[in-house]
């Protein structure tokens, strides 16, 4: 029987191009009774006439999708930002966080007109890639404590911006919008958008518990906990080792 | 170490400075050819290192075939390798050494001679992707084959619309592209490059009627983003199909497989650019070793670049029959110990699709089996401070291990938790799922009473451990 949860994965065509898929694959397992919607290109995202979405997810794209997905999104900007202001959790990974910026600058200087919900610029600087392994700290909301998110960032781009009031986390390990920063991602509400590539939610129990929590899954158990915490645990150590690399 | 300049196309005249690096590298191979190591990098990064554009100056043969693409490469250059020494060529290779910059310079550094000029005339050369936008403007190939396109280790090769992107930028006007037709992504690189020639395989029996796996790499049309509508899929993405929206299709082939026996280890390739002019195309059937659908894609890739190169069919079909010509085994070896057999298949670890595609055929084998997993960390693990990124787990079809005949799964790695989870995801039984703690462990813990075969997928960087494992279960068949 339906839980009345109902989870739009964008793009999913696109959207796995560095396991980012694994984020709706772990929910799935954690919430077997919530619906699904995939979204192919082509077609009308579900969010932009449904009222019953639950939780949107877009994974890492290449970035000739990248720049589909940009011109297909731009016609629901306003209705994104609707859904955002809500409260409606939304996971952007990988290089899907660029899409929620105003900018992208290819290396050649063009500039490509993004969604524009967060006031940063991304720079592409291919085939230069910047990569870092990341812990740093997540505050779910008013009155509960902090806990650890650990990623992986594997990019073309650096970004610029103010992101001091709306980051997804503090980084004690790993860079952020930039080399130079600190804070990493994006947050609006419950709208989280992160750099973080690949399968976040199984590496990140706690991170998942807060979003089915957000849900209004407070009883739904985590998938595989022990296996997944044993693992977290471990990545939480080894990402805090300095130097750690890929 | 001097900085590593932009390359610039085609040869450029010899310096005193290029005639220190020839010798300074010719003087490391020769102290490393005494220690009796042969497939060392060093000599080109010795002459790199010296004269950056070394690749520019030295001589190149007068033919060169340059092989690259996500998989098959290796086997595919090793293939036309043994053609090509089997017709009595003298080749320029780079089989024991390495397919990036450096791997190509020693190569043809060792044809060299001490005025920097090529002895041997024809070379055959694998190329690591990254590489052709450093080696394919300088050395200008006759001919370079691509053998597909997939996603590989992300951490190296990001995602194939930008290593398209390298190879489509690298590609001399001048060089005479072979290209797997029935990849709807590398067929279209380089179309600067007007001279062309496609080989594909025709419908089989038991293809698939849609790009197969969790993830596909052409999900969606290269060109528009619109849906693809398959006809056929042998492997992968890799098959006929065509955009519903902006109509791409794939190219006619030149040489096409028409038909395959199994049984009779044997293929016929229809030559349609051969064809009379009554559009009747001569055919020729070839010998083929250890089938599958990958190794008959190598195999007529290599068929495809020596009929290019001049051979005649009858000599390349005389050539293949005598046997000689054979996948590497190092890719792919089995022993039979006790009546069990024991299998290796090199699946290139972080790379998903390769993954896929040895448990696809692990699954397809007959009989009951155990599966070991050395697919995941292990070269990593052996550094402090490296990390493997886990990303390619969640590409890989692990689905395809859920199977009556499969009765167990032993995995191993640093983050083996993480490939259980996985496991676990995909619908394995968790009873079938055993945990090592090294090979010699996974060995050890092989139900070897209840299976026919052991299947190890094993990364190209583990052959010690490999061997040790395979050891371990030879051992305890023996005893």
């Amino acid at each position: 029987m339906s839980t009345g949860t109902v989870i739009e994965v964008l793009y999913p065509e696109f959207g796995n191009q560095a396991g980012d898929n694994g984020n709706a694959m772990y929910l799935r397992a954690c919430l077997p009774e919530a619906t699904f919607i995939e979204t192919p290109f082509g077609a009308e995202p579900a969010f932009a006439s449904r009222d019953d979405i639950s939780c949107i997810l877009l994974g890492g794209m290449t970035e000739r999708q990248q720049e589909r997905v940009l011109e297909a999104l731009m016609p629901w900007r306003d209705r994104l930002i609707e859904l955002a202001d809500a409260g409606i959790p939304m996971l952007f990974t990988g290089n899907a966080v660029e899409l929620l910026a105003t900018m992208i600058v290819t290396p050649e200087g063009r500039g490509i007109t993004a969604l524009g919900l967060f006031d940063i610029v991304v720079h592409r600087r291919t085939p230069e890639r910047y990569a870092s392994v990341c812990v740093g700290s997540f505050e779910p909301g008013e009155g509960a404590a902090p806990f650890d998110v650990v990623g992986y960032k594997i990019q073309f781009t650096q970004a610029e911006g103010d992101n001091r009031r709306s980051h997804f986390c503090r980084l004690k390990n790993g860079f952020g919008l930039n080399e130079a920063s600190e804070l990493e991602g994006v947050r609006r509400r419950n709208l989280i958008g992160t750099w973080f590539l690949g399968p976040l939610l199984p590496i990140n129990p706690p991170l998942t518990r807060w979003l089915l929590d957000t849900l209004g899954e407070t009883d739904a158990p985590l998938a595989f906990e022990d296996l997944v915490a044993r693992s977290f645990e471990k990545r939480v150590r080894d990402f805090s080792v300095p130097g750690m690399e890929l | 170490m001097a900085q590593r300049i932009t390359p610039t196309r085609g040869s450029r005249p010899r310096t005193p400075r290029f005639f220190a690096a020839l010798v300074a590298a010719k003087l490391a191979r020769f102290a490393l050819r005494l220690t009796g190591r042969t497939g060392n990098q060093l000599p080109g990064v010795i002459a790199e290192g010296i004269c950056p554009d070394f690749l520019s100056r030295v001589g190149k043969p007068e033919r060169v075939v340059c092989i690259t693409g996500t998989n098959g490469k290796t086997t595919t250059t090793n293939l036309l390798d043994d053609i090509l020494l089997a017709t009595g060529a003298d080749v320029v290779m780079n089989r024991a050494g390495s397919n990036l910059l450096t791997g190509v310079g020693s190569s043809l550094l060792a044809n060299a001679n001490l005025a920097g000029s090529a002895r041997a005339q024809l070379a055959c050369l694998e190329l690591d992707e990254l590489s052709c936008r450093l080696v394919l403007p300088p050395v200008e190939p006759e001919i370079l084959v691509v053998t597909n396109l997939y996603r590989d280790s992300f951490v190296r090769n990001a995602n194939p619309d930008f290593i398209y992107s390298v190879i489509d930028a690298s590609v001399p006007d001048t060089t005479h592209l072979i290209l797997n037709a029935d990849d709807l992504m590398s067929c279209r690189i380089a179309p600067q490059a007007t001279r062309r020639t496609y080989f594909s395989i025709g419908h089989l029996p038991g293809d698939l009627d849609d790009a197969e796996g969790i993830v596909s790499d052409l999900g969606s049309c290269p060109e528009c983003g619109g849906a693809l509508d398959y006809e056929w899929c042998h492997l992968r993405h890799l098959g006929r199909a065509h955009c519903v929206s902006c109509d791409l299709e794939n190219p006619a082939p030149d040489y096409l497989v028409t038909s395959v026996d199994r049984e009779a280890h044997e293929f016929t390739v229809r030559e349609c650019c051969h064809a009379d002019g009554s559009g009747r195309a001569p055919e020729y059937t070839y010998h083929i070793g250890t089938y599958s659908i990958t190794n008959l894609y190598n195999l007529l890739a290599a068929i495809t670049a020596a009929r290019e190169l001049g051979i005649e069919a009858p000599r390349l079909q005389e050539i293949l029959g005598a046997g000689k010509v054979n996948i590497t085994a190092a890719r792919f070896s089995e022993r039979t110990v006790a009546g069990v057999r024991l299998v290796n298949l090199a699946s290139k670890g972080w790379n998903s699709t390769a993954v896929s595609t040895s448990l696809a055929t692990i699954r397809e084998e007959p009989g009951t089996k155990a599966v070991a997993l050395l697919v995941a960390d292990l070269e990593v693990a052996k550094h402090e401070k490296r990390t493997e990124f886990i990303g390619w787990i969640y590409q890989t079809d692990f689905e395809y291990l859920v199977d009556d005949d499969i009765k167990q799964v032993i995995i191993l790695g640093d983050y083996v938790d993480d490939l259980r989870v996985r496991l676990l995801l995909a619908g394995v039984d968790p009873a079938k799922i055993t945990v090592a703690d090294d090979e010699v462990d996974a060995g050890d813990k092989v139900r070897i009473d209840e299976v026919e075969s052991v299947f190890c997928a094993y990364d190209i960087h583990a052959l010690e451990e490999i061997e040790r494992f395979r050891d371990r279960v030879a051992e305890r068949l023996e005893s």
